[in-house]
């Protein structure tokens, strides 16, 4: 099938649709939220629909298919592929978009007539977001990492009056275009190196390797070097992770949980089609330094978090030792994909509702929140305290959560690839790991004697966030197997 | 349409979840109407598909949902037979009109809408346990009942007592759940699954007494806590401090009944373990009188009947220990109804009373509640055992498969029959107590009946008592062999000829209204009795086994906790406190590195992407 | 000056030292806007890169990804302008090295 259809880029019609109605709306009810409002949260939906709508289609087909723009003169290389790896991203996408969505609603409501672009910017970035998943040519890779950066750097700093917020804007933006421009330079290498964008067709990178020899095989290595710089850079993995802290602890707190799940989700999902699919005839090179790299993301993020006193920089470096887990999987080559959606679609529910808890105590748009802040929320308000208590669980990979699963697999397919010791780094550093989402816990339900707490009142929209989240997190750490048997269809063309 | 039993579990869970979510936007009544609304169309939908059963037509059938457990063969199954079905219709249908009652009941209470969710929440939990087809899934619905009681008991946590008493029900619950998970073990060891078709199938080739006793006596020990029978009874009177809808449904006519469900589903390894049957049945006995006596001496009116529920309780657990399951189930079945309507009678007269609970300061309330007097008095007959109220045919149907044991169980029977007396005495003098005489109010109660919502469940409750024992008559209209697929291969006791049946209950019925004339007589003064004397404070004070069991086993275990966490911090922790310590202050010192600085953030990333490239040309074989 | 032609890996080292200037500047200055400058060359060399290897090779689809980072540098431009200024109201400063206090 070779022909362009609609339903290839259904998801990105929808939010990009969305992004300019919203806009649209906004010039006349700007002022008007329950006007937009439901419109971003339909337009969320409607994308996940449209995703389900490609993933039904891609099993009912039997693998997927990809639309090359052959009779064309201008691009040779096919520039949409809608497969199983595409619609599980959309589908997943668009409902992390929703709930993060609700989980920013509060400061939406503060934000007034502003909160018009930073809905439809929500929506611009997960339809970029969702283009590097979704295409095979290693250019569109880049024009969706831009589309979502740009739009991620804007939210960063979308309360730019707050302490903080211009701060990580500025870092988030120029250390972000840095990493762009990496990975920019490592497609240009690339394709001097093979004379191709493509990771699929005929004339594809792979199709190149293995019916060429590289006459400079070093110009192609550090393609895939700079490519590997630019991907990591944006999942977080260290030593390429300095920025995310930073950027976490000076974002407004509503716009983190979508800048962070959606982020690792496309970046991920774009590192197992570039390097898994794509360089798969080279993964005897990039594996062992992907394995490196998932360590030392790993320990670092362990340890680092740690010694954190603020609540926003401990789930960044949480979140740099989740990358180096989920890289474990990648390593595993294809054999690790289930692992690395199952992974990804439950942690990215987790970080929401975690960054919904966290700026329910300290307000949607601030900056840094201190982990003692935390301190009586279990009096204060016990849902959310159960709720964050349960996500913490679920990061932490404790049994019957989410989190423990993904781990599980994630081990298992890097044990089978004889990556034994990456698994036992794995173990340890997760033991280790423990102590500090505990001591979220235990903070929440300690409280200093004699100090009155005030009742902390949430709203509905940012109490639905983080319910979904923690719901995920026990169902799906419950009976993973349903999830399981989805995700293990999940794969690429 | 047995498809769409899934449907049955999840309105209630589904119903359980809005409320829980927004159920304070929906406010009262209103959350209350739809979670009523849930259960009832819960019923609806398991009603349909039983009519095949009813007509006598039906199969039963195994639904698989999903897969659960792969590595151990877990199913997500439900088991669709005549047993699982009566025990759905019973939840539902009780379930659909105590809701309805609750709704009156709980009004102006500020957590009306999350009182409930967790209503809903039970409905749907003990339909996992009674529609489970293998041991794993019960046990999942075996946990969240007791979850779902925990939480309506101390529901009121803000009263220390309903706190104290909803901690109390969770202890002593799961030392109960401990023989459960042991037996869970020594099944899957036994048969590698927990699937009710290949262990009933399989076990008389499999299991040998020995371990067939084994496991029964975990799955009994795991009754004794659920269905409230000595050593784990202790419980269930505290359990009275939750919200009487609560005690009417949770604690009196579905959960409680749990234990006794289990183990005639597990009839055929009870079958295969004659020694169990004997300690089950004088276990059941012993409780039953204790209970009896016990509920002889209470004042308060909920006591009497928390009591009389294990008393009850006590006669469903002799009639599984003799090997009737179906007269087991068929009391439960009756008592469910009865009892729920004594547990709501109960409710609509503290309703009136304005909280009081206290039966000496009631009386001469039949002209003023004249619909919670008829229809508990309907009750008060069925319980009692007259004919022809649903108490009759089912206490007597189990007394006369004790009877027909022989041997030691003629002795259980006398027992048996003696609690028949007690029992009518016991209810004889609540009714007496609470509806005939003279007021003997506080001053400014004014009882009034109560409103329709409250006597409407009552009076469909009473036409239940009064007819729902016809089912199973000694003429045998058709339940005991309506159950019977559920009780396939498992011996029935031998036929009994009718002469013998008749006269048994007769004999029954002669102590039953002696009983009855006893306590009349004694209660229908003017002046009520004393009831002072040193064996009528014992037994109000329930034989002190509380009061043992706090000083013999709380205290000690307490003191063994507090040594154990000592010896843990000093030894366990020392270690953890160094490694943490250590892998902390490797932290600390990485820390600069993070400075903040845009620029060495950059100059590291750059770095880093030189050592990859240099990295990945070396890997790579070179330039 | 015969024997001296100009190839296409000239241009790819020409480009390959324009990216490695612009990586120094982003390191070594520290004003945010020369930074984002640096970057801006960084970007061009990308092009340059592009445009030589598609020449080269007798394929146009290099010099069509060309256009598309122009395309997509110009909106990074836009955005990356506001942020500078937003952080210079702010500060009166652009200095990178005063904005720190987001760190450990």
């Amino acid at each position: 099938m070779g022909n362009a259809s609609f339903i290839a880029v259904a998801f990105e019609v929808v939010l990009l649709t969305g992004a300019l109605v919203t806009i649209l709306v906004g010039v006349v009810a700007g002022r008007n939220r329950s006007v937009w409002g439901p419109l971003v949260g339909m337009f969320f939906l409607l994308s996940a629909v449209a995703g389900l709508w490609q993933w039904l289609e891609v099993q009912a087909d039997g693998g997927g298919l990809y639309f090359s723009t052959q009779n064309l003169p201008i691009m040779r290389s096919p520039m949409v592929v809608m497969d199983g790896f595409s619609s599980f991203a959309a589908v997943i996408l668009g409902l992390v978009g929703f709930v993060a969505f609700l989980g920013s609603w509060d400061l939406q409501v503060r934000l007034g007539k502003r909160a018009v672009e930073f809905s439809s910017l929500m929506l611009l970035g997960v339809a970029g977001l969702h283009m590097m998943a979704a295409t095979p040519n290693l250019v569109v890779v880049f024009i969706g990492l831009e589309t979502a950066s740009i739009a991620f750097y804007v939210l960063a700093g979308f309360t730019r009056t707050v302490h903080g917020s211009d701060e990580a804007a500025l870092k988030y933006f120029l250390l972000g275009s840095l990493a762009s421009a990496m990975f920019l330079y490592g497609v240009a290498l690339t394709f001097a190196a093979t004379g191709s964008l493509s990771l699929y067709g005929e004339n594809s990178i792979l199709n190149f390797l293995s019916s060429h020899i590289v006459s400079q095989p070093g110009i192609l290595l550090a393609g895939m070097s700079l490519m590997l710089v630019g991907l990591m850079f944006k999942i977080s993995a260290a030593p390429f992770h300095q920025w995310a802290p930073d950027v976490y602890q000076g974002a407004p707190n509503a716009a983190l949980g979508l800048l962070v799940a959606g982020v690792k989700i496309a970046g991920f999902a774009a590192i197992a089609r570039i390097f898994v699919e794509g360089m798969a005839s080279q993964i005897d090179t990039w594996a062992p330094i992907v394995a490196v790299i998932a360590t030392i993301s790993m320990i670092v993020g362990v340890v680092m978090a740690l010694v954190q006193d603020d609540i926003k920089r401990l789930l960044a470096y949480s979140g740099v030792s989740h990358a180096g887990y989920i890289l474990t999987a990648i390593v595993a080559g294809s054999g690790g994909y289930s692992a690395m959606w199952f992974y990804l679609a439950t942690y990215a529910f987790m970080v929401v509702g975690a960054f919904t808890v966290v700026s329910m105590v300290s307000g949607p748009g601030s900056s840094a929140t201190s982990i003692d802040s935390l301190k009586g929320l279990g009096k204060r308000n016990p849902e959310a305290a159960w709720l964050m208590a349960v996500l913490m669980l679920g990061m932490a990979g404790i049994p019957f959560f989410t989190g423990f699963v993904g781990k599980v697999l994630a081990f298992t397919s890097a044990a089978n690839a004889d990556y034994v010791w990456l698994v036992v780094i794995g173990v340890v550093t997760t033991v280790i790991g423990l102590a500090y989402y505990l001591r979220v816990i235990l903070t929440m339900f300690s409280s200093d004697e004699g100090v009155e707490l005030a009742t902390l009142d949430v709203s509905m929209s940012a109490r639905f966030a983080v319910i979904i989240g923690a719901t995920v997190t026990v169902v799906f750490g419950v009976v993973p197997w349903p999830l399981l048997d989805v995700v293990r269809n999940a794969l690429p063309l | 349409m047995t498809d769409l039993l899934w449907l049955v579990i999840a309105i209630p869970l589904a119903m359980a979840t809005i409320n829980i979510l927004i159920g304070r936007r929906l406010g009262e009544p209103l959350s209350g109407i739809l979670a009523t609304v849930a259960v009832g169309v819960s019923f609806v939908l398991a009603a349909i598909p039983a009519v095949d059963f009813i007509a006598g037509t039906g199969e039963p059938v195994t639904i698989r949902l999903f897969t659960w457990i792969p590595t151990m063969g877990v199913e997500a199954e439900l088991l669709w037979d005549p047993l699982s079905m009566l025990l759905t219709l019973i939840v539902t249908g009780v379930g659909a009109l105590i809701h309805l009652y609750s709704i009156g009941y709980m009004h102006g209470d500020e957590r009306f809408p999350r009182f409930f969710s967790f209503l809903n929440l039970f409905i749907g939990s003990m339909l996992i346990l009674v529609l489970a087809a293998n041991y794993a899934i019960m046990f999942i619905g075996w946990e969240l009942v007791g979850l779902c009681s925990y939480l309506l008991i101390s529901f009121w946590f803000t009263k220390p007592t309903a706190a104290a008493a909803g901690k109390k029900a969770f202890i002593v619950n799961r030392i109960g759940d401990w023989g459960f998970l042991i037996a869970l073990m020594l099944l899957f060891a036994s048969f590698g699954t927990f699937d009710f078709g290949v262990i009933f199938a399989t076990a008389p080739a499999v299991l040998s007494v020995g371990m067939a006793t084994a496991i029964t006596l975990m799955l009994f020990a795991a009754a004794t806590g659920k269905s409230a029978q000595i050593p784990l009874y202790v419980w269930l009177p505290d359990a009275m401090e939750g919200p009487t809808p609560v005690s009417a449904l949770i604690h009196a006519a579905t959960m409680v009944a749990a234990g006794v469900f289990m183990m005639a589903r597990s009839a055929v390894l009870f079958e295969l373990a004659p020694a169990t049957g004997v300690v089950v049945a004088i276990v059941g006995v012993a409780t039953a009188l204790l209970a009896a006596v016990i509920a002889m001496a209470q004042k308060d009116i909920k006591k009497v009947l928390a009591y009389s529920t294990i008393s009850q309780l006590g006669y469903m657990v002799l009639a599984i220990g003799v090997g009737a399951y179906s007269a087991g189930i068929f009391h439960m079945t009756t008592h469910a109804f009865f009892k729920a309507l004594l547990f709501l009678g109960a409710g609509s007269v503290i309703h009136a009373m304005a909280g009081e609970q206290d039966m000496p300061k009631m009386g001469g309330l039949r002209k003023l509640l004249p619909i919670t007097f008829l229809t508990m008095a309907a009750a008060w007959l069925a319980i009692s055992g007259i004919f022809p109220f649903s108490g009759f045919w089912s206490k007597d149907e189990i007394l006369a498969a004790t009877f027909n044991e022989g041997g030691v169980f003629y002795v259980l029977w006398l027992v048996g029959v003696v609690v028949a007396l007690l029992t009518a005495f016991y209810m004889t003098r609540l009714m007496v107590m609470t509806f005939f005489g003279s007021g003997r109010w506080d001053e400014g109660v004014e009882p009034h009946e109560s409103p329709a919502s409250m006597t409407i469940p009552l009076i469909v409750l009473g036409l239940f008592t009064v007819g729902i024992g016809f089912i199973n008559t000694p003429f045998r209209l058709g339940f005991e062999h309506f159950l019977d697929p559920a009780f396939q291969g498992v011996a029935h006791p031998e036929e009994m000829s009718a002469a013998l049946i008749w006269t048994l209950a007769a004999l029954t019925t002669v102590v039953t209204l002696g009983g009855i004339a006893w306590a009349w007589a004694r209660y229908r003064r003017s002046e009520l009795p004393a009831e002072s004397g040193v064996w009528w404070r014992r037994a109000l004070g329930g034989f002190f086994v509380d009061d043992f069991y706090g000083d013999v086993i709380v205290a000690p275990s307490r003191a063994a906790a507090d040594l154990a966490v000592t010896t843990d911090e000093k030894a366990l922790d020392g270690v953890a406190y160094g490694l943490g310590s250590g892998v902390k202050s490797l932290g600390t010192t990485l820390r600069p590195v993070q400075s903040g600085k845009v620029r060495s953030y950059a100059g590291v990333l750059a770095i880093a992407g030189i050592v990859l490239i240099v990295a990945m040309v070396i890997i790579g074989g070179g330039f | 000056m015969d024997g001296l032609e100009v190839t296409a890996s000239w241009y790819l080292i020409l480009a390959a030292a324009l990216f490695a200037i612009g990586v120094a500047g982003v390191v070594v200055r520290r004003n945010a806007l020369v930074m984002f400058m640096s970057i801006e060359l960084m970007l061009n060399s990308v092009n340059l890169t592009f445009v030589a290897v598609s020449k080269d090779l007798g394929l146009i689809e290099g010099q069509v990804a060309s256009l598309f980072v122009m395309v997509v540098a110009a909106a990074e431009v836009t955005v990356g302008l506001a942020i500078i200024v937003a952080v210079f109201r702010k500060r009166s400063s652009a200095n990178v090295d005063e904005l720190a206090e987001l760190k450990g």
